[in-house]
């Protein structure tokens, strides 16, 4: 054989060799070390929540709701065979898992705990119950509505579509008397439920989702229709001056509060609830009703009375035009247990609709339960 | 070039990103004021057609990849366009720190490039304080929103917080009034 041929076939097997070696480390590194691996490649992923977690808690005593909820989160965990309970189960101090939600797919962001498309249908079924239970019948619709959303996308690569990789995870055992956490969702969903005896919060809670209209059950569904119908109801019932002060920017921003994002305040801005009428006030309270609502008839009358009590300190912001088609502009909802944001994306290329939005909740006093669970 | 290879290796694997592409970069400031310490984030998102440009400016030599002493050059000029003062004077932010996504990423339209960097401070918590944050780099894209946020312990201890930002957007002023103590 020419030397030089021979010599080349050596180089080229030599660098194939060297390849399969750095892509078997590569594939075993992203296997072994999801996160890390994400954020080394992608620089996207967020670090654990930075919260204190005490090691041991009093015992609180439960009400109905929550007796309900862990009845439903029994029946679904006994359901389960060892390996599937090991993969949904975690530490209640386990903030890495905590903060390990995302408005990205999964591949993109890897996800812990249970994955969707592993569960029979009888788990599934117990899955869905224990969602009825936590969330209001119009929440567990958007969570449905969602679900069918993302799979109406083409399935992906790297970047991973469909409600197989959607999971569920419980952070600590669920308990009438003592702290744990509850976690469901995926790509544009995000439920996070800490409970604690009688309390529960819902906080942060990704919603909104892409596409946002699509046919559900043979009808037109878009999502975030009543958020962006209540907004746009308010914003429309101001006056032009108290419009002046409302409206913030010509052009929607992009999210405040996604993943990631725990410990600070963001500044209230906008009409504060003390200058809206008596008139506007609940159309105010229409638009935070449209998200808690999703939360369960309980614990929603808890959260909503916490925001009724502060509603002359909460503030309603917009950025967009005042006439922008229904959902193409970013608002938000400041309180002092409160913060809710629309944002839509993608709307600077004039489509007729608006088809990917992210809506988070956040209560900045018990984000995670942190007023309860800090030692 | 261990690096460089693992990086070409996930591209070969990844394929297409297709989520939540952007097409005009976006740039957010977020201000998180506290009695002893002013952090600043920025987030800067290239549009799916300029985040190859974007990523090679960052990539001084073209190697496909940003090193540190790239992504950190980088970070040092984004932070020279952007000031921060307390009272009036002028504060030094301190140890910026980097994320930059891969040339694949970036291009991608979601990939965010985050820069943070913070100042020590030492506010009185009987005294009102006003801040003022300004960012003027624009070589990438010329809007920044600028947000403040307020940590638990200065939200609850001043009654009146009021803040203003300019017509572009790339300032604002916030001012921390009537504080608790004061008042009791």
């Amino acid at each position: 054989m020419n030397p030089i041929v021979s010599k080349l076939l050596i180089a080229v097997v030599a660098l194939a060799v060297i390849l399969a070696v750095l892509f078997g480390a590569m594939v075993f590194t992203w296997s072994q070390f999801p996160r890390a691996a994400a954020s080394f490649f992608l620089g996207v992923n967020t670090g654990p929540v930075p919260l204190s977690v005490a090691a041991r808690f009093d015992q609180r005593s439960a009400d109905t709701k929550t007796r309900a909820i862990v009845s439903r989160a029994q029946v679904f965990l006994g359901s389960l065979d060892n390996e599937q309970r090991d993969a949904a189960s975690y530490e209640f101090s386990d903030n890495a898992q905590r903060s390990n939600w995302s408005n990205l797919p999964e591949g993109m962001i890897p996800r812990g705990g249970l994955m969707l498309g592993t569960l029979s249908a009888a788990q599934r079924g117990n899955l869905d119950d224990l969602l009825a239970e936590i969330m209001s019948e119009k929440g567990f619709l958007n969570t449905a509505y969602q679900l069918a959303a993302e799979d109406t996308l083409p399935p992906g690569g790297f970047a991973k579509y469909g409600t197989e990789f959607y999971y569920v995870a419980f952070l600590g055992e669920p308990s009438e008397s003592q702290p744990w956490m509850f976690q469901f969702g995926g790509h544009h969903l995000a439920l996070n439920v800490t409970v604690y005896g009688a309390d529960v919060t819902f906080s942060p809670m990704l919603t909104g989702g892409q596409p946002l209209n699509f046919q559900f059950d043979g009808n037109n569904v878009f999502i975030t229709e009543e958020e962006t119908r209540a907004a746009q109801r308010l914003l429309d019932s101001l006056t032009p001056e108290q419009q002046s002060v409302a409206i913030r920017g010509p052009q929607p921003i992009d999210l405040l509060l996604g993943p990631g994002e725990f410990g600070t305040v963001v500044a209230p801005e906008g009409i504060p609830g003390a200058q809206l009428t008596e008139d506007q006030k609940p159309l105010l309270v229409a638009l935070i009703d449209s998200r808690l609502d999703f939360i369960n008839e309980d614990d929603n009358a808890a959260a909503m009375a916490r925001v009724l009590s502060d509603l002359d300190e909460t503030y309603f912001a917009w950025w967009g035009s005042p006439t922008a088609k229904l959902g193409f502009a970013y608002f938000r909802v400041t309180g002092p247990t409160l913060v809710l944001e629309y944002a839509p994306q993608d709307v600077d290329e004039s489509p007729s609709v608006t088809d990917h939005a992210h809506s988070m909740y956040r209560d900045p006093t018990n984000d995670y339960g942190s007023a309860w669970v800090a030692p | 070039m261990f690096r460089v290879l693992l990086v070409l290796l996930t591209c070969l694997a990844c394929g297409a990103v297709s989520s939540h592409p952007h097409d005009n970069v976006q740039q957010q400031a977020m201000v998180s004021i506290g009695f002893e310490r002013i952090a600043i984030k920025l987030l800067i998102l290239p549009s799916y057609d300029e985040g190859a440009e974007i990523h090679h400016y960052i990539d001084g030599d073209s190697d496909g990849v940003v090193s540190v002493d790239e992504a950190n050059g980088f970070a040092r000029e984004v932070l020279a366009g952007a000031k921060v003062s307390l009272n009036g004077q002028p504060l030094l932010l301190r140890e910026p720190r980097i994320k930059v996504p891969s040339a694949e990423h970036a291009s991608s339209g979601t990939g965010v490039i985050q820069i943070e960097a913070d100042a020590l401070v030492s506010m009185s918590h009987i005294e009102e304080h006003t801040v003022v944050f300004e960012i003027q780099y624009d070589k990438l894209s010329d809007g920044w929103f600028v947000q403040p946020f307020y940590d638990f312990e200065l939200n609850r201890n001043y009654l009146s917080k009021n803040f203003a930002r300019d017509a572009a957007g790339h300032r604002v002023h916030v001012l921390l009034a009537s504080p608790r103590i004061r008042q009791q």
